[in-house]
Formats: structure tokens, sequence, C-alpha cells
């Protein structure tokens, strides 16, 4: 009975040859609550002593836009292989990705004055999927690795050096500091960088 | 005797598989915005060349209209992983040090902000 009892763990951890993981990350600071609907008319000194510098800005006809964010994201999958059930080449795996997020966006005149500030926020599904694979699990089925990407201004002086198309969109890329802002995440065939889908 | 035997595999088992990790990366201009580098600077006086000399090259300079922005930005990520083979779990806290500094006309100074991640951060 004893022997027994460890059995079905170790013919477990022998044969399941499975295993969860989690990822969570963190991007940025939270955002105080209600700031867009008291940030009407304020001076731009004001907005960056409560909010510290923004993480996106751009120049714009009116003056400036400028954006806050932050992001909570967490990745899960969990894989196992099929061989207790007798099927030794096959692997079983799910998963799923979340995200909350926080954005402001706050744009000022050049008066340096705010003509308008926005926010939204979410926390919804952006991923999941499930797949039978042969002997291991090579193809993944969840990423958020767009959503992890480095600020955009640390490539601002490389990007004349991007690869084309997007070379060529350079006038309109979102990243150039005066052809507006975009949000994590946004998909390079969308908007401005519409020219840079391959 | 058979139930030690395997209880002392398995405890082995779990100890030979189970690992951490520690993760961190910077990318980003060097953090020069200190309070203590910034004093001094006073809006309407303090010239784009002045800041310059302080900060070194931004990581970006906008221009609106006859206005110029100089943006400093470090990226800090760090993270922490648990790995147990049956279950992993990593965490990653990416924090944005960063200065921005807005300049007339005349390259003189008009608003600036700085932020710095706490120290107990590091």
């Amino acid at each position: 009975m004893t022997d027994s009892r460890w059995r079905l763990p170790l013919a477990s951890l022998a044969l399941l040859l499975g295993g969860c993981s989690q990822a969570f990350y963190q991007l940025g600071e939270p955002l105080p609550p209600a700031y867009e609907q008291e940030a009407g008319g304020q001076p731009l000194a004001a907005v960056l002593a409560e909010l510290g510098p923004p993480q996106r800005i751009s120049a714009t006809p009116a003056g400036f836009v400028m954006g806050w964010e932050h992001w909570r994201i967490a990745e899960a999958a969990v894989g196992l292989s099929l061989g207790f059930l007798g099927a030794d080449a096959l692997t079983v795996d799910w998963g799923d990705a979340r995200v909350a997020g926080d954005f402001l966006l706050v744009s000022f005149d050049h008066a340096h004055r705010v003509a308008r500030a926005d926010r939204v926020r979410w926390n919804s599904d952006v991923g999941g999927g499930a797949a039978v694979q042969p002997l291991v699990g090579v193809a993944p089925i969840v990423s958020v690795e767009d959503l992890l990407r480095p600020l955009p201004q640390h490539g601002w002086g490389a990007s004349n050096l991007l690869p084309m198309p997007a070379a060529q969109n350079l006038p309109n890329r979102p990243d150039q500091g005066a052809t507006g802002i975009e949000q994590r995440g946004t998909p390079a065939g969308a908007g401005q960088r519409s020219l840079e889908l391959d | 005797m058979a139930q030690r035997l395997t209880r002392t595999l398995v405890a082995g088992l779990v100890l030979l598989l189970a690992g951490c990790a520690q993760y961190r990366n910077d990318r980003g201009v060097e953090v020069n915005w200190q309070p203590g580098v910034l004093e001094g600077l006073v809006r309407g006086e303090t010239t784009r060349a002045d800041v310059l000399a302080r900060l070194g090259p931004p990581s970006q300079v906008i221009a609106s209209g006859d206005e110029t922005v100089l943006y400093y930005l470090n990226e800090h990520a760090e993270g922490e992983g648990l790995l147990l083979v049956l279950y992993n779990r990593f965490e990653v806290d990416t924090r944005y040090d960063r200065a921005i500094f807005f300049f007339d006309a005349g390259n003189r100074l008009t608003d600036y902000a700085t932020w710095l991640r706490p120290a107990a951060d590091d």
C-alpha cells in the first residue's frame, strides 16, 4: 500500500513530462486615478510635476501630445505528454495571456496648457491557444513579445538604418517625435505604419 | 527501507531539478539627472547647451515650431524566476527613469521634469 502511494507521483513525473509556466510583467508605474477629469487647462509644469515626464511624446501642429502608461501582463502555459495514454509521440499544450493596461493621453497647446486629456483602461484576454504536437511542444501557442518591446526612443537615432519598407515610411513613423504616438502592441500594418507591412 | 529510499529519490530529484534565475537589463542613456546635477537650472535662463553639458546627448530630440525638447530615457528591467520543472514562475518589473527639458526659440529652458525610480529598487 505504502509503495503504491509513491507509484502515482513517480509515474506522473516520469510519464507526463509536463509542466506549467507563468510569467508576470509590469511596465511603468501606476497612474493617479481619475487624473484626466481634472487635467483640463492645467499648465504643462503642473502635469509634469504630478506625473513625471511622459513615456511617449510627439510634437503636433497644435503643440504636443504625451502618453503615460502602466501595464500588467500575465502569461500562462501548460504542457504535458500523452505518454500515460500510450501516445508517447504526442504532447498537448495550452496557453493564455491577459493584459491590464492604463493609458493616459494628454494634448498640450503651444501655450503649454492642457487642451484635452483622455484615458483608456482595459483588462482583457489578449491571446491563447492549444496544440497537439509531436514529441515535444515546438510551436509557441501564446506570445506577448510585441507588448514587451522597449520604448521607441532607444531606436530614434538609428531609425534611418531600418530595413525597407520601414525606412521608406520614416516620415510617418509614430516613434519619430513629430508624427504622433501609438500605444504598445499596435501592429505594424495599422495606421501610420500601414506601409511597413511586408 | 524501500519507502525511505523512494522518498530520498523523490526529494533528490526535486532538489536536483529545481533552480532559480535573476534578470536585470538596462537600456538607454546613463542616468545623470539626479537632483544634485540639476541644481541651478533656472527657467528662462538656463540654455540648451547648459543642459547638454550636464546630461550629455539625449535619447531623442523633438521640435515643435520654434520649441525644442530634449528627452532622456533609461529603461530598467528586473526579474526573478523560480524553476521547479513542473512549475516555473517568472516576474519582470520594468521602470523608466526619464527626464524632459523644453526650450523656447532662444534656446532658454521653459519647463522640465525628471523621474527616478525609488532607490529601494536597486
